[in-house]
């Protein structure tokens, strides 16, 4: 086969119904995410109706002078930074140790019940539970306040100590999303080959030598690219969650402000989408950053488990 | 030897059930509360809270959702059919372009995946995703725009690839291809059924995704004979919040407000807490690998 | 062979990916068909409000429809921009420009800063009178006046804007029990919370939420000693103005003559809060005053006359004995709604913008039309008693009418055809009654700021009165004097200054236009 026509036209050729049985993904994603994406613009313009997107002037870095003059730049940025690595740590222990001991267990009956009332946090939304959390714990008639109460404590208010919000945040979202880790990661399980299993116990190994030589390092590549996953959300921050929960409790604000509530509250009123972009943007352009260092470094040690 | 394998093994087994059941508990408990106070009056509710016991019971919240059956009916119909619909078609996508990405041989597979991450990181937000939908594409108001925008999600395609990748051997593609088998062929004898656990369990992600989906029917369906569930329960939460707002209105004697956010809740669980204990079947049977040693 | 079947399985793929994106698509709407009967062509017209549909609607629409096929030739179809999320979508709709010919709009729903970026279509006073007679008739040249933007008209105002004043509520039945006098003033309820509080254990003598309910006490304090005043900006800002004034300056809540009554009203409201009048957790808190105060929960109720109405009767039957507060200025005055507090605007992209107008025309100021959009079907949704009020039909109750009046969102018709209603109890229309002395119209209510200069430096006085002004409206701070000073050191970081200045040369341009 004569090179004249390049290596990547005889790679085409060579993989042709590899590349083939990959447009129709490639199709919805050019159609729905890159055409879009050209929207980014938007950050850096004055927004009318009669230009549109593409029309409308150019004013520069304005839309993002009101993020950085606010004062809070830093600290919403370093929340939205910490509370997701705390959220994506918890999620990750408590899904993995949950698949484990949910694999482990041999009765049929108990995996299916567990698992389903694991999940059942997924459907309850953030206004709901905040519902939940107030009446649970207000001051007032709250249940556990009322419990306390009785047994003659003191009241206690939680919605006036920003502190417990830094404990009680993670509580929250772990309890939402294990369930749905846990699934994967008991996916990944029973994918796992289980002689090795087999050939240690007639080899004499105890359980938890088992799990920790074993079945960890199998969990190896799905435990990372699930990190890595998330990784790449890292500075987008859970709007609903927050708002529902702390709302513009003044008292709470600076201590669990992310970047996402933060351009809420400025923006109330205002819709302006110049504005709204830019911040999107920033987010975005930090992701990037993020995600390309972790992954260059993880493909350094680890070619397959990267990312891309 | 024996008894010393089994006690560390009982050991772990109960420390397992009883962790587990604690995190079950916890996650179930408020949804427990959820479902009985979904029965409580508003004026339980606002004067007494959330409680194991309400004073008052009343089904308005219940009747209020089912007013109208045949609009109920209608809406399970229309979302379970999106949901079927969505979750097969993009499962099969998914999984071949999962598969496609997981083949070592091909050299741009890494620029590829690259290709569908980036989506994730930079998008130009709702002005030009809605233009593009609605005016450009004009799939407002259709079955489409509910079945296809929501159907890929790049973190799917990605997991999906992870485990072709790692689980299934390589030699076993080896032996089919020298075999006379074609990439289709070993997608769909080899690659599928081998990725069960993973196909079921991105699979029954993606049915929940389409099942609550309230956010593209609310930015692009305005006909109420099209509104999936999540919507519709949605409306009748926003109506209601408002007409208790609401300027020359005819008093209604205890609207549910409070009540109804749970019984929302309630109905938009209902169907999937029964249908998942069948599903659940796929992801803890895993396929015996013995075919390699062969 | 092989080849071919691969090929055959290739396409396949594509053919089911491709087959899907042929289905059903989107179902493009009726097109316009030319009508025999009529000299005109027919049209179909797509309107925009504000809500959800109706159960009844669907009714409500065909007979709509009927009529004005009949007199204009044109159908009719409704869209709703729901409450939760009609802030992000009706600038979308706008933007996509697709199918849409008439919106409702108000000063409080995006009309200036919509209008000012060429969302709306200008409307001339030849084409109004033209094409809207009975409506131009109504209207007094006052309220056009109030719509214009730069100079031009780019809403329908409603002829008769809403007439309220805000009121807060009390419990007769608990006053008299405990043998207090007759309230008439905010900071004169102190006895009363601490009769129920003291008194009451199943009930929050102020259980608000921090939403509308959040400066009910605060402000209502504060008006009894300050100028009378009303906000250049809706939303969370500090700029007021003095409204019974020819030509106002613009200042903050936090100076001049309104510096001692901030101060006076949060200190109050903070010793409230430490005596516990308030619950604790208003932050949290979604339920509104006047639902826990219907329900027997809260002693006290913050609304507005006309959303308070269905409380009011509620409260009533459920034998509490309601006693009706108006909270008013130092001047006993309430500032009253402009006409631009309801109407529609024709948008920018519409084909048909004279048979929009006709249509509208009809459907504001047409009796039969107004009686029908706004009540619904007589008979099925409401009838007329023998004394000229409205009711609900036998055997119907208020939650099994499909069609609610006042729900489906046309707000801007004309509301001098309306009747009063069976269930307005005597104190209430006592109340309506004397509600237009208490009005002042100020020449400024209709003024609609254009925040693009100073857009950066309002962001962040919004965040920044979020934060730190609304906890001293509940007294959920630890030192008043401490945290009014922050606030001001963080307004002037956020340079507040500006947005101030450019407020003032706004509102002077406003005024002199207006003469």
């Amino acid at each position: 086969m004569p090179l004249r026509k390049g290596p990547v036209l005889h790679e085409f050729r060579k993989n042709s119904l590899l590349y083939l049985m990959f447009i129709p993904v490639a199709a919805y994603f050019i159609v729905f995410a890159y055409v879009p994406m050209a929207g980014i613009v938007v950050a850096f313009k004055e927004f009318n109706y009669r230009g549109g997107m593409f029309g409308s002037p150019w004013n520069g870095f304005t839309n993002f002078r009101y993020f950085f003059l606010s004062g809070k730049a830093w600290l919403v940025t370093k929340n939205t930074f910490l509370y997701n690595v705390v959220f994506l740590g918890c999620y990750t222990f408590f899904s993995i140790t949950l698949a484990i001991f949910i694999f482990e267990v041999e009765s049929r009956w108990f995996k299916k019940v567990s698992q389903t009332m694991l999940f059942l946090p997924y459907f309850v939304s953030w206004v709901v539970v905040n519902a939940f959390v107030y009446n649970l714990f207000n001051y007032e008639y709250g249940l556990v306040n009322t419990i306390i109460k009785t047994l003659g404590g003191h009241a206690f208010d939680i919605y006036r100590n920003p502190a417990t919000w830094h404990f009680l945040l993670p509580v929250f979202y772990t309890w939402k999303w294990v369930g749905f880790g846990s699934v994967l990661y008991l996916a990944a399980l029973s994918g796992m080959d289980h002689e090795c299993h087999e050939a240690a116990i007639i080899d004499g190994a105890s359980i938890t030598q088992r799990i920790r030589r074993i079945t960890l390092p199998l969990l190896r590549p799905t435990i990372i690219i699930l990190i890595l996953l998330g990784v790449g959300r890292i500075m987008r921050g859970d709007f609903d969650m927050f708002y529902q929960l702390i709302g513009n409790n003044g008292r709470l604000i600076d201590a669990t402000d992310i970047i996402d509530t933060l351009v809420f509250r400025s923006l109330v009123g205002m819709q302006d989408f110049g504005m709204a972009s830019a911040t999107g943007l920033y987010q975005s352009v930090l992701c990037f950053a993020i995600i390309m260092i972790v992954n260059s470094f993880i493909r350094r040690y680890e070619k397959d488990y990267a990312l891309f | 030897m024996k008894p010393r394998r089994s006690r560390d093994v009982a050991r772990l087994h109960t420390i397992a059930y009883i962790a587990v059941s604690l995190f079950a508990v916890f996650a179930v408990f408020p949804f427990v509360m959820l479902l009985i106070n979904s029965f409580a009056s508003e004026h339980a509710i606002i004067n007494y809270g959330y409680s194991f016991w309400p004073r008052e019971l009343s089904l308005s919240a219940y009747s209020m959702i089912f007013q109208s059956p045949q609009k109920m009916m209608r809406t399970y119909g229309l979302t379970i059919f999106i949901t079927t619909a969505g979750t097969l078609l993009s499962l099969f996508f998914s999984t071949m372009a999962a598969y496609v990405l997981s083949r070592k041989e091909l050299r741009y597979r890494n620029a590829m995946s690259f290709f569908l991450y980036f989506t994730q990181l930079f998008n130009g937000g709702l002005v030009p995703y809605y233009i593009l939908i609605s005016k450009n594409l004009h799939l407002q108001n259709s079955l489409l725009v509910l079945i296809l925008t929501p159907m890929f999600s790049v973190l799917n395609i990605l997991i999906l690839r992870n485990f072709v990748a790692n689980s299934i051997p390589a030699s076993l593609f080896e032996s089919a291809k020298i075999d006379g088998a074609n990439e289709i062929t070993l997608f769909i004898r080899i690659a599928i059924p081998l990725s069960t656990p993973a196909i079921a369990s991105i699979g029954l992600l993606t049915a929940l995704g389409y099942w609550n989906d309230w956010w593209t029917p609310m930015m692009f369906i305005q006909r109420e004979s099209m509104y999936p569930l999540q919507f519709t329960l949605y409306q009748l939460l926003s109506s209601i919040n408002f007409a208790a707002a609401m300027v020359n209105s005819l008093p209604v004697i205890n609207m549910p407000k409070e009540s109804l956010k749970l019984a929302m809740t309630v109905v938009a669980t209902g169907p999937i807490i029964l249908v998942y204990p069948f599903v659940q079947r796929y992801f803890v049977k895993g396929i015996t690998l013995g075919a390699v040693k062969g | 062979m092989s080849r071919r079947f691969r090929f055959l399985c290739v396409v396949l793929a594509l053919l089911i990916a491709g087959g899907s994106l042929l289905f059903a698509t989107g179902t493009k709407e009726t097109a316009a068909t030319t009508s025999t009967a009529a000299n005109q062509k027919e049209v179909h017209l797509y309107g925009y409000l504000l809500g959800a549909p109706l159960p009844g609607m669907s009714d409500v629409m065909t007979e709509l429809n009927k009529k004005l096929k009949k007199d204009l030739n044109v159908t009719m179809e409704i869209n709703y921009l729901g409450w939760a999320d009609y802030q992000s979508k009706y600038p979308l709709v706008l933007a996509a420009g697709e199918n849409i010919d008439w919106i409702y709009t108000a000063s409080w729903c995006m009309y200036g800063t919509q209008a000012v970026r060429g969302a709306f279509l200008p409307l001339t006073s030849d084409m109004l009178a033209k094409y809207m007679p009975k409506h131009t008739q109504k209207m007094p040249a006052a309220g056009w006046k109030q719509s214009l933007v730069n100079g031009k008209i780019y809403m329908i105002p409603t002829a008769t804007p809403d007439r309220k004043v805000s009121v807060a509520l009390i419990r007769g039945d608990l006053r008299k029990k405990y043998g207090l006098p007759a309230i008439t003033k905010i900071s004169d309820l102190e006895p009363y919370l601490q009769a129920v509080k003291q008194n009451e254990p199943g009930m929050i003598p102020l259980n608000i939420e921090s939403g509308y309910d959040l400066g009910g006490i605060f402000n209502g304090v504060r008006i009894e000693t300050t100028p009378p005043f009303n906000w250049a900006i809706s939303g969370a800002t500090p700029y007021i103005y003095n409204y019974e004034i020819a030509k106002p300056t613009v200042t903050t809540e936090l100076d001049g003559e309104y510096s001692a009554g901030f101060v006076r009203a949060a200190n109050l409201v903070k010793d409230w809060y430490d005596k516990g009048y308030f619950n604790k957790d208003p932050f949290a808190n979604k339920v509104r005053s006047k639902e826990a105060f219907e329900q027997g929960k809260s002693a006290v109720a913050f609304g507005n006359s006309i959303d308070t109405q269905g409380n009011i009767a509620k409260a009533i039957d459920s034998g509490f004995d309601v006693e009706i507060i108006p909270v008013l200025g130092s001047t006993g005055h309430y500032p009253a709604d402009s006409f631009i507090n309801n109407g529609v605007a024709i948008s920018a992209t519409t084909k048909n913008a004279e048979r929009t107008l006709q249509a509208l025309d009809l459907m504001m100021e047409d009796p039969a039309y107004v009686y029908l959009i706004y009540y619904g079907i007589e008979g099925t949704n409401y009838i007329v008693t023998k004394d000229g009020k409205i009711d609900n039909p036998p055997g119907i109750t208020s939650d099994k009418n499909t069609y609610p009046m006042d729900q489906a969102g046309f707000w801007w018709v004309d509301k001098d055809y309306f009747k009063p209603m069976a269930t307005w109890p005597p104190i209430y229309i006592k109340l309506n009654n004397s509600i237009p002395q208490m009005l002042y119209a100020s020449p400024y209510s209709a003024f609609g700021f254009i925040p693009d200069n100073v857009k950066t430096e309002l962001a962040n006085v919004t965040a920044v009165w979020q934060q730190y002004q609304w906890p001293l409206q509940v007294g959920m701070v630890d030192n008043v004097s401490q945290a009014i000073a922050t606030l001001k050191d963080k307004l002037a970081a956020a340079d507040s200054q500006k947005v101030q200045g450019e407020l003032q040369k706004q509102m002077d341009a406003y005024g002199a236009g207006l003469k």
